[in-house]
């Protein structure tokens, strides 16, 4: 038996940066599920705080409010999976790489959000129109991403903790 | 999640705080920078926008002194507002909630070089939670100070401890994750 007949056929390896959908998939759903949470602990907070107690309207008030957010939330979610399936973790990446993929995610997720929402208003709420309405929400795009990046951000990261301990 | 074991818990000395310390500040560095961003993205441009109106409606308005005020607020009463704003988040909010984070790693949860993640998620939610819980004592001080606390108040101010805690916990986290895992921290 040779030297080179003793080798195992191997598989070709996937590519470091191959796309992977569930991977990113997982990443979204978690920070969806974190926000969802957030939220429902905000509805109860922000409930809470009513002087004299919740008035029979308030319920009603606060499941339409919740209703956008949870809009805004999937949204947000859907642009997070996206640039995290385009741009996927690696174990490869140094840290600084995956605290920029956070970042960038997190952007993603709020540019997507903020287009979906411009565009369901212009189509179903009668008012401003498309320019009003994109510009209304443009002065919060910043101040949407640096909120919520620290949590897109720390799950790319924990993936990435995940992903190289399975590499070693 | 990791295989290595991790070093004997740090005694609760003052040697043993930098780490938290550093940890700390981190949080306190981030939260002030969000604060920051937050009110100046997407408080000022409007207030601006809103000075503007109010200086046309202004114009239409006497003055107690049976004066017409022509002028309106002006740009320096809406820095002044968002300054107050920003400093009273700062040692309200951020601060408390730094030092409550200080204290819970640095006496009651420690994190030992090499702590897996689990463990070290765990400590950071704990972590948030008191620091929260604090940031809402150091508020209802500041409210008692100025008269407005009622019992009820009190009692449901800790609701909003858990709003803190639940939307600043990602920040101690990552600041935890980054520092376990960055190359230095993995070399050590």
């Amino acid at each position: 038996m040779t030297a080179h007949s003793s080798q195992q056929p191997t598989t070709p390896a996937r590519p470091v940066y191959a796309r992977r959908p569930r991977q990113a998939l997982v990443a979204a759903a978690l920070v969806a599920g974190v926000l969802l949470l957030q939220e429902l602990i905000g509805l109860v907070g922000l409930t809470g705080w009513i002087p004299g107690g919740a008035e029979p309207g308030d319920a009603g008030t606060s499941l339409v409010y919740f209703g956008w957010q949870l809009a805004n939330v999937v949204t947000f979610s859907g642009g997070v999976f996206l640039l995290l399936w385009l741009v996927p973790t690696s174990w490869a990446d140094r840290l600084p790489v995956t605290l920029a993929k956070g970042l960038l995610a997190a952007a993603s997720g709020v540019v997507v959000s903020w287009v979906l929402g411009t565009l369901y208003a212009t189509l179903l709420l009668p008012g401003r129109g498309l320019l009003g309405y994109l510009f209304s929400g443009a002065a919060d795009l910043v101040a949407q991403t640096i909120d919520r990046a620290p949590l897109v951000m720390l799950v790319v990261l924990v993936q990435w903790v995940v992903l190289r301990e399975r590499a070693r | 999640m990791t295989d290595t074991t991790p070093t004997p818990t740090p005694a609760r000395n003052l040697a043993s705080l930098r780490s938290p310390a550093i940890a700390a500040g981190w949080v306190a560095a981030i939260l002030g920078v969000i604060a920051l961003v937050r009110l100046v993205f997407s408080g000022l441009p409007w207030a601006f926008l809103g000075a503007q109106q109010a200086a046309q409606q202004a114009a239409q308005e006497q003055t107690p002194n049976g004066l017409y005020d022509l002028m309106g607020p002006s740009g320096f009463d809406y820095f002044a507002s968002a300054g107050a704003e920003f400093a009273s988040s700062l040692f309200l909010t951020v601060v408390p909630f730094a030092v409550g984070v200080l204290l819970t790693l640095w006496l009651l949860l420690p994190v030992p070089v090499g702590t897996p993640l689990v463990p070290l998620v765990i400590r950071g939610l704990v972590a948030s939670l008191v620091g929260a819980v604090l940031a809402t004592i150091v508020q209802l001080v500041a409210m008692a100070g100025n008269g407005f606390v009622n019992p009820a108040q009190f009692a449901v101010a800790f609701l909003g401890a858990f709003v803190l805690a639940a939307t600043s916990a990602p920040v101690v986290l990552l600041v935890l994750v980054v520092r376990a895992y960055a190359p230095r921290a993995a070399r050590a």
